[in-house]
């Protein structure tokens, strides 16, 4: 992996949202407009996107939409994050042997789901309507790339709920090894709407304050918006951040919404990440957790890292009590923490105070420590019952 | 190390017409129109497989391509949400563009890899790309690559105000069972065509190559495929889209 970039609610880059999950200072704040406690991207941060990006080669694929509307912040946040992660390089590297990939769960949704209802009850008229509907694909937010860069190299929009993110370092691994492309630019964003915060609002998973990933009594999760790209390239030569070494996903075939109780499905695509690449479990020496804070699946979890490790399990963690759920782009998020946490030779804690729930089973890190990581383990699982896992390995820039 | 060649295996279509027995069905009680039609493309297309080999479908890749999604069950539950103030468990859950994968996972007790993948006009061919990659790659031995579209009837005024070149957005689905040479002669199932190549003009060439599609929906290259591909040919599908962009597949006989 040769070039990050991060758009959360801590700011822009990878280096906010970790000194967030350092000091354990929560990004998680009430929300007026859901009803709920969310992380919400600032408009400071959106402003300063902006300005980055009007200044870069990549202005007309992200600035192309109204200023401070909702149809301009997925723009900025996924422009942003792909404009770090390439870096000095640009959008030069887009050539036959560069795939693309982008996950999202929503896309651009909270730019129109509010005038469907008017549309719907006849108030207003299709063609006013397209105006903000015309986001609907979920292409959206590349959109106006895609046609820069020609994009004559693989791309797909993965949208595989919330294990999407980490399902796109999964594909990027895999068009690597069988040479598909030669260098993949993944990227995954996500933003707060009314459709998800309703949504899982009614399924009674939201937590009414920071969510409490496996601690006793948790309730439920906190959703945040956020994007990430990083590059990846076969070239081993090249200074790196870190290397996925393998990854898989799998389907539980069990509920649409729930993750099975006994975390077979993610038990079998940590099994088959492990195997991919080659290292045994106890080579591993974390594992950054789903941990999303629900009764579910915390559980589900656990118990597949139990039925993986048993009495051996590395400390396990999961960050989101700091920068709550950025469904489709959390996997990728939290690979960004994942690095660099290893870059910096450090095991990030959990972040809250409650007491955890003696019944998981597995050793939660409760504070920051500071410990050489080789080798995470990173966990996503999404409703649909889609697991993902992803092998990851320190790299050589410090 | 020489790269796994892709077979075709088995292909299954379906009509949204065909679904109306299964609204009676307790099965599909909570199934959406995209579900329903996407299991009837993949029971068609797994009817070849011979029953001492049904047991290993729960180890098929499954990767669903779908552009607008649920977009019918996503009106319902913002209509809902907004006309009555009440947010519907059901609604939500099917309103994501995963459900349908979700469904089919269930409905076949698949347990391998799972994708959705939505690449608008594309969404069919890159269904297929990707269900390649997973059998070149080795993460199963066999994949169904799933293309499924169900037009709001609701919506269909606001679609085609977004793209005014389409007379009217199509339905349907497909499904073509891929697998590896080594799954083709373990199963006995012979060949209807290798995926020789795929590849994507993603960009228009611009207005003037634009013209009306008449049934036009993103992932109804697998469809099409279903349809119209018979084993022994081989043959070189153009799909031109909407905005002028294409795709070419190469399928040849093995």
């Amino acid at each position: 992996m040769t070039g990050i970039g991060v758009v959360s609610p801590a700011g822009l880059g990878i280096a906010p949202l970790y000194e967030s999950c350092v000091k354990g200072e929560t990004l998680i704040a009430p929300d007026k407009a859901l009803g709920v406690p969310t992380g919400r991207v600032p408009m400071a941060v959106l402003d300063r996107a902006r300005q980055d990006l009007a200044a870069s080669e990549l202005a007309p694929a992200f600035l192309d939409a109204t200023p401070g509307t909702e149809a301009e912040k997925p723009l900025l946040m996924t422009g942003s994050a792909l404009l770090q992660a390439l870096g000095t390089q640009g959008a030069s590297i887009f050539d036959k042997d560069t795939g693309l990939i982008f996950a999202t769960t929503t896309g651009h949704i909270a730019s129109w789901e509010k005038d469907l209802p008017r549309y719907a009850r006849g108030d207003v008229s299709p063609e006013a309507f397209a105006s903000s509907f015309k986001d609907y694909p979920l292409t959206r937010s590349l959109a106006g790339f895609v046609r820069q860069t020609d994009c004559r190299g693989p791309f797909q929009v993965l949208t595989s709920a919330c294990a999407a993110g980490a399902q796109a370092l999964v594909l990027a691994e895999l068009w690597l090894r069988v040479g598909k492309a030669k260098r993949v630019v993944v990227g995954a964003t996500e933003t707060l709407t009314n459709l998800t915060a309703k949504g899982f609002g009614c399924f009674s998973l939201l937590a009414p304050d920071v969510a409490r990933p496996f601690a006793e009594g948790r309730v439920g999760i906190n959703l945040s918006e956020g994007s990430a790209f990083m590059v990846l390239s076969r070239e081993d030569s090249a200074p790196h951040y870190g290397m996925v070494l393998g990854g898989a996903t799998t389907l539980d075939a069990f509920d649409m919404t729930r993750p099975h109780p006994e975390g077979r499905g993610i038990h079998q695509a940590m099994t088959q990440a492990l195997s991919g690449a080659n290292i045994p479990s106890p080579l591993i020496d974390w594992v950054h957790a789903h941990g999303t804070g629900t009764p579910a699946n915390d559980s589900s979890e656990a118990t597949a890292l139990r039925m993986l490790f048993g009495e051996a399990s590395p400390p396990v963690t999961s960050t989101k009590a700091i920068h709550g759920h950025a469904l489709g782009a959390s996997g990728l998020l939290e690979t960004a923490l994942v690095f660099e946490a290893m870059r910096r030779g450090e095991i990030l804690g959990i972040a809250h105070a409650a007491a955890l729930d003696p019944s998981l089973g597995i050793p939660v890190q409760r504070r920051l420590e500071k410990r050489p990581v080789r080798r995470t383990l990173k966990t996503t699982l999404g409703f649909g019952g889609v697991n993902a896992a992803l092998v990851l390995e320190r790299g050589d820039v410090t | 190390m020489k790269p796994l060649r892709c077979l075709i295996l088995a292909k299954g279509a379906a009509s949204v017409s065909d679904t109306a027995h299964l609204e009676s069905d307790a099965d599909f009680r909570k199934a959406s129109v995209p579900m329903m039609v996407a299991t009837l493309a993949v029971q068609r297309a797994l009817a070849v497989l011979p029953e001492r080999h049904e047991g290993e479908v729960k180890d098929f890749g499954l990767v669903v391509g779908v552009d607008h999604g649920e977009l019918e069950i996503t009106r319902e539950f913002l209509c809902t949400l907004a006309d009555r103030g009440m947010a519907r468990p059901f609604l939500f859950q099917s309103a994501l563009h995963n459900a349908t994968l979700g469904f089919l996972s269930l409905r076949f007790g698949i347990v391998g890899p799972g994708f959705t993948t939505s690449t608008h006009y594309f969404a069919g061919e890159d269904a297929l790309s990707l269900a390649d990659s997973l059998i070149r790659g080795g993460a199963c031995q066999a994949c169904l690559a799933v293309g499924v579209e169900v037009t709001s009837e609701a919506m269909t005024p606001a679609v085609v105000a977004v793209r005014p070149v389409v007379d009217r957005p199509g339905s349907g689905a497909g499904a073509l069972l891929l697998g590896s040479e080594a799954f083709a002669a373990r199963t006995g199932l012979a060949p209807i065509a290798e995926l020789r190549s795929l590849a994507a003009e993603r960009v228009g060439k611009g207005l003037e190559e634009i013209r009306a599609f008449g049934g036009f929906y993103g992932a109804d290259a697998i469809e099409k495929i279903a349809r119209t591909f018979s084993p022994g040919q081989s043959e070189v599908l153009s799909l031109e889209k909407p905005d002028g962009s294409r795709s070419v597949i190469e399928l040849v006989t093995p």
